[in-house]
């Protein structure tokens, strides 16, 4: 057996099955936790549907009174909304405590008024696949040297359990714990709880076991191993996406990032176990980001879009071309506003959200989300407020754009 | 002299096709034909990685080409180098260029370095996870013209302003320009950073670079 990896900054609880973390809440915290859930009750008062409502409508292509948005902050970028955006509290504060991950997650949609809270992964595996990790202050924990250099290590290697292994545990109970409050204060089944189990597989396989270098070019020059390792991660994915919806998430969902790979190897080094995933988790959707057209049109052809109810293409992509895509699928299409619109000029992002919701509602009968994802630090909250502003003005039904 | 065109071409081609052992089978013999290191620079690898830029932006090629490619690019430098500097042959500028505190991801940056080496650029790598000081250190003691900083992780971008503020303090921002790069940057945070341009992908950081050397050229009077 491969030894575990270590993690430089691990928290205590790490490697603790997340059934058995016990992590109380002062009084103090009760109340503020309270405080956040009636705040986003009070933000949703006014609407003529819950955002569960409107989310589940959007998925099946019905009217909706405005269209969906939310923001997907990320670990990073959500727990600024702690600390008034000051950069006093750090992201790597959160990775290492739950109660301060969920807080963070629960003060960002009480902050910016969005439809749904969506948690997204404390680790992509970094030192649960033999390798050794460390902690960052301000950004995702990355693995500084793989355990995994030959097919003798690829063999030894055993597929983590998330609902024990690493970070995962302190993950699982945060989405697990999300529930249980909303189900106190009657948010439960009024306000989605989205979870994602990023990464997918091929990406797992190049950030936490090969290294980027040799996890990229494996696929063309050492595919034994690249099938090797893949095979053990698809695996873990799958299990992953199952523990999410055992933590109770109302949405589960993973990203793709495949365009790093020629076409032909996407086709037949990486996609089938992308279909996989969607299958088996399953996924209710596929997140965005480095893919273009052939990918997405590869991965359709396999059938890996069929099992999900949308799916977000990133702005790289055309949007003429997101939307007919998915329309021809018949699959709600989620914008995702990378941070380059998101952190820039208040004109431009109200620019481009209205030139996307022109485009994504062309299609009545086909769900269109408008979602903000990958939150850069530095973002200022002004835009955050100014894109979620501006979808609800503008993205009021009947569209007048 | 046909031969020799011929001989450089197929440099060209061995790099479009990613092909390393007949890349460094290719220069050797070159060298041993007596072509000038420079020929093979500008005339032999530049026109390859140039074409493989192209490529990259109609999509045909992707990023892992670029890997390939940057990694025939590195082996041809390794072989070139010595003769370059025995032939005094004219550097384009001098590059420093680091991923930045924090963060620890290179592919990028190692393909710029194959970009600007290729286009008769003198690179100095300071590797992964580098304070700002070290940029700075590194261009005061190689006299750079250019700094350039990887960052990819979203939060570590913000370390572009601290070295446009070590690069002030040094008391050398006006004589050197500074490129950042990285997924998610965009030109308008570069500028908010104080950078002085940005690469989008490796391909426009290499033309960014040639423009910041003009810039500076003119700013300088050369």
């Amino acid at each position: 057996m491969v030894n575990w990896g270590k993690l430089e900054g691990a928290p205590n609880w790490f490697n603790t099955p997340w059934k058995k973390l016990d992590f109380r809440f002062s009084e103090e915290e009760e109340l503020e936790i309270e405080r956040y859930a009636k705040k986003i009750k009070e933000n949703i008062e006014e609407d003529k549907m819950t955002p569960m409502e409107r989310y589940n409508a959007t998925m099946e292509g019905q009217e909706v009174d405005r269209i969906l948005v939310y923001l997907a902050p990320l670990t990073t970028y959500s727990i600024r909304a702690l600390d008034s955006f000051a950069n006093a509290v750090k992201p790597i504060d959160s990775f290492r405590h739950p109660k301060l991950f969920l807080k963070a997650h629960m003060a960002f949609v009480a902050r910016f008024a969005t439809d749904c809270i969506d948690f997204y992964t404390l680790s992509y595996g970094e030192s649960e696949w033999g390798g050794k990790a460390k902690l960052l202050e301000l950004a995702h924990p990355v693995m500084t040297e793989p355990g995994v250099k030959t097919m003798e290590d690829a063999d030894r290697l055993v597929v983590p359990d998330p609902r024990k292994d690493g970070l995962y545990p302190g993950d699982l109970w945060a989405v697990n714990k999300c529930k249980q409050i909303f189900r106190k204060y009657r948010l439960e089944g009024v306000v989605p709880i989205l979870a994602s189990c990023c990464s997918p597989p091929a990406w797992i396989v190049a950030t936490c076991i090969r290294g980027l270098t040799n996890g990229f070019l494996d696929p063309i020059r050492n595919v034994d191993l690249w099938h090797k390792l893949i095979e053990k991660t698809t695996k873990f994915e799958i299990d992953y996406a199952k523990a999410l919806w055992e933590a109770e998430a109302d949405v589960v969902w993973c990203c793709q990032h495949h365009a790093a790979w020629p076409p032909k190897v996407f086709k037949e080094q990486i996609a089938p176990y992308d279909v996989r995933l969607a299958k088996e988790g399953p996924l209710h959707g596929w997140g965005y980001a480095f893919n273009q057209e052939k990918h997405v049109g590869i991965l359709r052809e396999l059938g890996g879009y069929d099992p999900v109810k949308w799916v977000a293409l990133d702005t790289e992509t055309p949007v003429e071309f997101s939307r007919q895509f998915t329309k021809e699928m018949n699959k709600s299409y989620t914008c995702i506003e990378t941070d380059k619109t998101l952190a820039g000029n208040l004109k431009a992002l109200e620019d481009a959200v209205k030139a996307h919701i022109k485009i994504g509602t062309s299609t009545p009968g086909v769900g269109f989300g408008m979602v903000a994802g990958s939150i850069d630090y530095w973002t200022p909250p002004e835009n955050c407020d100014a894109f979620v502003k501006c979808v609800k003005e503008y993205g009021k039904f009947p569209i007048k754009l | 002299m046909a031969e020799k065109k011929a001989l450089l071409e197929q440099i060209k081609q061995a790099i479009l096709d990613e092909n390393e052992e007949l890349v460094k089978d290719l220069v050797n013999k070159a060298l041993e034909v007596k072509i000038p290191a420079y020929d093979i620079l500008m005339k032999g690898l530049n026109p390859g990685l140039v074409a493989a830029g192209e490529k990259y932006e109609k999509m045909e090629f992707f990023l892992t080409d670029l890997m390939l490619i940057g990694e025939a690019t590195k082996t041809v430098m390794d072989i070139i180098q010595p003769h370059l500097k025995a032939e005094k042959a004219e550097v384009s500028g001098k590059v420093v260029i680091g991923t930045v505190e924090g963060d620890i991801h290179d592919i990028g940056k190692n393909i710029v370095i194959a970009m600007l080496s290729g286009a008769g650029f003198e690179v100095h790598d300071i590797g992964i996870d580098q304070p700002s000081k070290n940029f700075v250190q590194k261009a005061v003691e190689v006299n750079a013209d250019i700094v350039g900083a990887s960052a990819i992780l979203g939060a570590t971008k913000i370390r572009v302003k601290e070295i446009n503020e070590e690069l002030r303090k040094a008391g050398i921002r006006d004589k050197v320009g500074l490129i950042c790069g990285g997924w998610g940057f965009t030109e308008e945070v570069a500028k908010k950073f104080g950078a002085d341009a940005h690469g989008e992908d490796a391909v426009d950081a290499l033309r960014k670079t040639e423009e910041l050397i003009k810039w500076l050229k003119e700013k300088r009077g050369d």
